[in-house]
């Protein structure tokens, strides 16, 4: 047989429980744009007396984030996947503006301006004016070597220090997530004011931007810790975290050194061009990858034309009567030859120096030299299996395919990425209309518990009454 | 599918954007008047652009190059022309002479003739264009012909690329036109003997012995006349074939490099409406929510 104290406490349960869940509902509401929130909600439960079979209210018995750890794994892939085109996006305008080989400002067209300049000196081997703009134009074309080179380079260590800053982020967001696995494990109060959940949303935020930076895979273990691995190796174990180093060589080098204090070197693993190693891969790919590739090419390109026309201009005679002498200065090495390419400062200073003719004995008029270099121009041999022209072309368009195949890599793998985000929000994102919904169910609820309160209330007056 | 209020405000922001984009897009497209303006755009067409570029580069240079050797070859003409005048002149003076009718007079005059025609011919030979020496092959700096008639050029025939690939010889030497190389007559001993032949004994006889040798050095400024006609005329249709290969490489930049209005212009419209239309649709979208029927 109850007691109407009985009743009173049932009442008063009910009142706690649906107050608590009004401020669930509030949290969610407040938190409707909060990147990376999940929605909660209360698990209530009846509650029995304690060896007997009769109801004695409800009670709270958790609060939990609603939340899918595999759609959560899928965006973080997917994060991975994006932030390495991303790190690789960094350079792509940078790239752009290098080769301006659009407009007329080009190595491409200061090629053919040098090889016209030729053409002009063979209709007229010893004018002088000639002669002072084939070098000029010489000039020019070196020096678009020079700067192209140049700027490659310092998009390099542009992204070096890029990679440094990232490193730097890495390690931070390693050991906040050593932290929190400490903070999460010491929160055993599901059904209270701090249920972790709020904690747990933090945790799996830093997840979320380690792996847009780095291909990471994590484990939860029986503690409820998040544990990182990276190339087969833990850096995150419990509240123990590992760093990574980016050294100081000239293009720096990554390292990681796991929990167990072991380093290695994994820059070589990460700038291999696997489409989902995140976003430090993806500036190292660019880095140590794509644009040594370019730089090399050009180096070719400058070094051949160098060796090329010096072999034919060393042969003839300038007309003061010398021969022997090189139009370019000789380069030592292909390796950085577009950076180091230069006009003799010789042929600069004295013009007619010019070595045009193959017959010592005329040196006027003689045209043979310059025209066997102005042929150079239309060789198909010269880079190979390809003209100084063609190889060019071929460079340029490996870089416009390049290009235009990350902007639809991009789009695509955003499109990816926003996709997973929807899952995971349609499972764990707050939707206003149904709050509104559980705001009014949960207000209707308080609202009769206060009610059954007063009608309590009145049944002990009715009862203290009786005379 | 639960729909949430963040996807939901995700979903609109990134269709804009998208929208916006292709709009800026389809504008660029329409002001450079530009199939592609960046690097990203279709590499076939980059690769295009560089060829053409050199081509048009290269052309242009040709241009100047015939327009050049058209010169050069006009006053070869002129100089072969005056060189002919004289030489047809001295026959009509020498078979004058043959005849013998001839008096002391005739011969006198002969003299004065050859004495004229002899200075004139060297100043032909030597004659320059630009600058330099016409006929002494690639030796432009020396005087081709001494006045006793030995020839101090080369014998080099030079050339000058015309078109791609063609090359043109750009001169023509002396050695043969005044020199009589290659089983020819010299011009100038000629002349000198033909002086010889006035003041000795029997001029009319020796004379007309030196009829035939004349004729041979006519001959060789005839051949040599025909020759520069066969290069102007080579010149000439090289100029048109240019013209030509100019003509087929704009209609080809247009085609690979230039933006096609019409349909530049219809994407850019349907790229607005689309946009448009996104928009009111997602105002709409965003303006419903359950608040509004909450009192």
């Amino acid at each position: 047989m109850a007691s109407i104290t009985d009743i009173l406490n049932i009442a008063r349960s009910g009142i706690q429980v649906q107050s608590k869940a009004l401020r669930i509902t509030g949290q969610n509401v407040s938190n409707v744009n909060t990147e990376g929130y999940s929605r909660q909600r209360v698990d209530i439960v009846s509650q029995v007396a304690a060896g007997s079979s009769s109801g004695i209210g409800a009670s709270v018995s958790e609060i939990h984030r609603v939340y899918d750890s595999f759609l959560e794994g899928q965006v973080n892939r997917n994060l991975s996947s994006y932030g390495f085109l991303e790190g690789r996006q960094l350079v792509a305008s940078n790239l752009e503006s290098v080769f301006p080989e659009l407009g007329d400002d080009n190595i491409n067209a200061s090629l053919s301006d040098f090889f016209n300049a030729f053409r002009t000196l063979a209709d007229n081997p010893s004018g002088v004016s000639e002669r002072q703009v084939a070098l000029n134009t010489a000039e020019t074309l070196a020096n678009r070597f020079n700067r192209a080179y140049n700027s490659l380079e310092s998009i390099q260590s542009g992204l070096n220090t890029n990679i440094r800053e990232n490193v730097s982020e890495a390690n931070g967001l390693l050991r906040e997530l050593a932290d929190l696995n400490k903070k999460i494990a010491t929160v055993n109060d599901p059904s209270g004011e701090s249920s972790g959940a709020e904690l747990r949303d933090r945790r799996d935020g830093v997840v979320r931007q380690l792996s847009e930076m780095l291909p990471i895979s994590t484990f939860t273990d029986g503690d409820g810790h998040v544990n990182v691995m990276l190339d087969r190796q833990v850096l995150v174990q419990g509240v123990q975290a590992g760093t990574l180093t980016a050294t100081n060589d000239p293009l720096a080098r990554v390292e990681m050194t796991g929990v167990g204090g072991v380093s290695r070197d994994i820059t070589q693993y990460l700038a291999e061009d696997s489409e989902d190693r995140g976003r430090i891969a993806g500036m190292l790919a660019e880095r140590d990858v794509h644009i040594e590739d370019t730089k090399s090419r050009l180096d070719q390109l400058a070094f051949t034309l160098a060796e090329q026309v010096n072999t034919l201009h060393s042969a003839a005679f300038g007309l003061d009567g010398g021969t022997g002498r090189n139009f370019f200065e000789p380069l030592a090495a292909v390796d950085g030859a577009a950076g180091r390419i230069r006009v003799s400062q010789e042929l600069l200073d004295n013009p007619e120096r010019l070595a045009l003719a193959q017959d010592p004995l005329s040196l006027d008029g003689d045209n043979r030299a310059a025209m066997a270099i102005a042929d150079l121009e239309s060789d198909d041999a010269t880079m190979g299996s390809a003209g100084f022209h063609d190889y060019f072309a071929e460079t340029i368009g490996e870089i416009s395919g390049r290009l235009s195949g990350l902007n639809a890599d991009m789009e695509y793998q955003g499109m990816v990425v926003d996709q997973s985000e929807a899952f995971r929000a349609s499972v764990s994102g707050v939707s206003i209309d149904e709050e509104m919904v559980s705001l009014i169910q949960f207000q209707r609820a308080f609202e009769a518990s206060a009610k059954m309160l007063s009608t309590v209330d009145e049944m002990l007056s009715t009862v203290l009454q009786i005379k | 599918m639960r729909v949430t209020d963040s996807t939901l405000f995700q979903k609109v922001q990134a269709q804009l954007m998208a929208r916006k984009k292709a709009l800026e897009n389809a504008s660029e497209t329409v002001t450079t008047g530009k199939k592609i303006n960046r690097l990203e755009g279709d590499p076939s067409i980059v690769g295009e652009t560089l060829r053409n570029q050199r081509e048009e580069a290269n052309l242009e240079r040709y241009e100047k190059s015939l327009e050049g050797l058209g010169n050069r070859y006009m006053s070869y003409e002129s100089n072969i022309q005056s060189t002919y005048d004289i030489l047809a002149r001295l026959k009509s003076v020498m078979v004058n002479l043959s005849n013998p009718s001839q008096d002391s007079d005739a011969r006198t005059d002969m003299t004065n003739e050859l004495e004229q025609a002899k200075e004139s011919l060297l100043a032909l030979a030597n004659e320059k264009y630009n600058g330099q020496y016409m006929y002494s092959g690639a030796r432009t700096d020396v005087e081709p012909f001494a006045p006793d008639g030995t020839y101090q050029g080369d014998s080099l025939v030079l050339e000058a690329e015309i078109l791609p690939g063609v090359k043109m010889e750009k001169n023509i030497t002396g050695e043969e036109l005044f020199g009589g190389a290659g089983g020819g007559q010299n011009v100038f001993q000629l002349i000198d003997e033909l002086q010889a032949a006035i003041q000795s004994g029997s001029p009319q006889e020796e004379i007309r012995n030196r009829l035939d040798d004349m004729d041979a050095v006519i001959e060789q400024t005839i051949s040599a006349r025909t020759e520069v006609g066969v290069r102007l005329s080579r010149i000439e249709s090289s100029k048109n074939n240019l013209a030509q290969l100019q003509d087929n490489l704009a209609f080809k930049r247009q085609d690979t490099e230039d933006a096609d209005y019409v349909s530049a212009l219809t994407d850019y419209q349907s790229q607005e409406l689309a946009l448009q239309a996104s928009m009111q649709v997602n105002a709409d979208l965003l303006g419903k929510s359950l608040m509004d029927f909450l009192r």
